[in-house]
């Protein structure tokens, strides 16, 4: 999953970058609301995590222009502001969630997750496919085995996050492009043969089937 | 009670009109009794002299001797009784005295009527009159001596007075109670628009400012208190605003560095990390502490400085010493940033808290120094001028815009806020110097011109050259 950062004060920026990364999410930032807005509407992220009080063009400015480009993508606010009207104000403009600094950390992103779980359709943070259970929550993958046993998957950030996304837009060819894009910040090189790597891996792990390739188009999870 | 206006108005109303009601009354009972007594005078004058006319000296009549005439009673024409009436009460009576004394009455004539008494100079063709409870007596002195006294009671006109007066009280008090009821009708009328106002103004609370008393609804005199009523209701309004304002900045400039420090640390602790890791979190947390530690200093500063609670330590002491002293505190900032500190400094003894000038002077040098451009210059210049101690502090940097040169005293205003917080600047500073310099009772004043630089200048008064 890959989320923009759009915080201008630097210790926060990098801190918030850091703690997402670790997460599991590509993390892309931007320092001011124009950087902000361009690269929201570029890109296709999977959330926005968006300070109000911004230089130059503000908070809110970068979500009505975001929403009026028919943007979908979920936006979190985060700001120092908390009055009622400011909240609601928020909300109206297009918000999909809002935090007040200063956060638990854990809170961010337990709401980061149920946005982008909501943006998928997805009404649980478990997804049970083939008698894989994937805890979005908890990022932990569970199989049953033949006996009956319940036995933990180990996979990788990367691994994880590609699962995850396939799980999320079950059903649907995802494009090993729309894969990158989402797996991979701007920070990164990518190259053609991780994402198969990973592919591969993966099969290992969860079963050849888990994963089906459709030539030429993507890759997709039924 | 007796302060109020209402009632005020009222009593001294009533009063008034009680006072003219009573003097109407009076004057006008007054006359008509004098009319009254007028009439009944004129009556028995005309009457005595119709009796007068009738006596007969004695010795006319009946061949009495000449020197001891009897007197015959005096009678009284019928014409004249039916005018009087026939009533006991109403009758009228003569009484006739010769001038040696003896002494002839009429028929009804009361047995104790007192004899005259003897003017100086009598002048026979002159009736006077007088009053005897409730008759009254007309005198009339006669031509051989002696005095013909002619009365009647009076008690048909005391009633007809009476009645009169009661007529006057009764009407009287009718009036006066039309006249209080119609004075307390117009008197609320008056007082409506001021309890209008009264109301409304009440009404008006911290909470719901933006109501304004309608100017329009009141009476022409009360329209100018409306107004000033509004003004002071503005003021009060932008007060508060500017209040309420500077509380949600203040709140949002603390929660920022505090979102740091709670990220950081949580951050930090989520899974095991590299001494150095450690280091750079603490090190982060540091950073941002300090920054509220800074934040809160200026913050208490100023709201002392706004509650007139600022402890001044006032002394004498030299400007210039205390203007270098802090030049050298910001010598290493300058020489960081390759800018060239000029100072142009002349003795000056002032009296005031040398502390919080350095504070003053610090800011003002660091300020100059990190809005200038690289290479540039910074010029500081002490004079005394006058009974003014005049600190200039010029910088060639980009200069400050003219719609912004008014804002840049404001509490948290930052003319770049992107610079400013590379610089570590809180948005306080110049607010906090302005705030010092006023309750040393100087100003501190911007000059500025966009490319080539501003100035700022803190006037001081007192101060003298040592």
């Amino acid at each position: 999953m890959r989320v923009l950062v759009v915080e201008d004060e630097p210790d926060l920026r990098r801190l918030l970058e850091q703690a997402l990364r670790e997460e599991g999410y590509a993390v892309d930032v931007a320092e001011d609301g124009k950087t902000g807005l361009y690269k929201a509407t570029t890109w296709d992220y999977d959330a926005v995590v968006l300070d109000l009080m911004l230089p130059g063009m503000n908070g809110w400015d970068v979500l009505s222009r975001l929403r009026a480009a028919a943007k979908p993508v979920p936006v979190l606010i985060l700001t120092a502001r908390d009055g009622l009207t400011d909240r609601i104000r928020g909300l109206d403009t297009g918000a999909d969630d809002y935090l007040v600094k200063p956060f638990a950390l854990a809170e961010l992103h337990a709401r980061l997750r149920a946005l982008i779980r909501r943006s998928a359709g997805q009404a649980s943070a478990r997804i049970e496919i083939d008698g894989v259970v994937i805890d979005t929550a908890a990022r932990t993958v569970v199989r049953r085995t033949a006996e009956g046993a319940d036995e933990i998957v180990h996979l990788t950030a990367r691994e994880y996050s590609l699962v995850e996304m396939l799980a999320l837009r079950r059903g649907q060819v995802v494009t090993r492009t729309d894969l990158y894009a989402h797996l991979f910040d701007e920070e990164e090189d990518s190259f053609s043969n991780l994402l198969d790597v990973h592919v591969s891996n993966i099969r290992k792990k969860l079963g050849k089937d888990f994963i089906q390739t459709r030539r030429g188009y993507g890759y997709v999870v039924e | 009670m007796f302060r109020s206006i209402r009632w005020n108005l009222l009593g001294w109303y009533s009063a008034l009109l009680l006072a003219v009601l009573a003097g109407f009354g009076l004057t006008l009972y007054h006359r008509l009794e004098m009319l009254s007594d007028q009439r009944v005078d004129t009556e028995l004058a005309s009457a005595a002299q119709l009796i007068a006319q009738r006596i007969r000296p004695a010795h006319h009549t009946r061949g009495h001797s000449a020197a001891h005439p009897e007197p015959e009673p005096i009678d009284i024409p019928e014409t004249l009784l039916q005018r009087f009436g026939a009533d006991e009460n109403e009758a009228a009576y003569a009484v006739l005295w010769l001038r040696d004394g003896t002494r002839s009455a009429s028929a009804k004539a009361p047995a104790d009527v007192p004899h005259p008494k003897p003017l100086a100079r009598e002048n026979p063709d002159l009736p006077r009159f007088r009053r005897r409870g409730d008759l009254r007596e007309v005198i009339l002195p006669r031509h051989s001596g002696g005095y013909l006294v002619v009365g009647r009671s009076t008690a048909v006109e005391e009633e007809q007075t009476e009645r009169l007066v009661w007529i006057l009280v009764g009407t009287g008090l009718g009036v006066l109670l039309v006249g209080l009821a119609g004075g307390w009708i117009l008197v609320e009328r008056a007082l409506r628009p001021i309890a209008v106002m009264s109301s409304t103004a009440q009404a008006i609370s911290a909470r719901n400012l933006s109501q304004r008393i309608d100017v329009a609804g009141t009476e022409s005199e009360l329209s100018p208190l409306a107004r000033i009523l509004n003004n002071m209701l503005d003021h009060l309004e932008d007060a508060f605003e500017q209040q309420k304002r500077f509380t949600a900045d203040a709140s949002h400039e603390l929660r920022t560095p505090l979102a740091v420090i709670c990220s950081q640390a949580e951050l930090a602790l989520a899974r095991e990390r590299s001494g150095d890791e450690y280091r750079q979190a603490l090190a982060t947390c540091a950073g941002a502490a300090q920054r509220m530690r800074t934040l809160v200093n200026g913050l208490l500063t100023l709201a002392r400085a706004d509650a007139g609670m600022l402890q001044l330590e006032c002394a004498p002491f030299d400007l210039k010493a205390c203007t270098e002293e802090c030049a050298g505190l910001i010598q290493p900032l300058a020489e960081e940033r390759n800018i060239a500190v000029d100072l142009d400094l002349e003795p000056v003894e002032w009296t005031g808290d040398v502390q919080r000038l350095a504070q003053v002077i610090t800011n003002l040098l660091s300020n100059a120094i990190r809005y200038n451009r690289d290479g540039g210059k910074v010029r500081v210049r002490l004079r005394q001028e006058g009974n003014e101690a005049v600190l200039a502090v010029a910088d060639t940097g980009i200069g400050i815009p003219e719609d912004e040169r008014g804002s840049i005293f404001k509490r948290f205003y930052r003319v770049d806020k992107a610079r400013a917080r590379e610089m570590g600047g809180t948005g306080l500073g110049l607010a906090i110097c302005q705030s010092l310099v006023t309750a040393h009772g100087g100003t501190l004043e911007c000059a500025s011109e966009l490319g080539r630089g501003s100035t700022f200048t803190v006037r001081l008064a007192g101060g003298k050259t040592s």
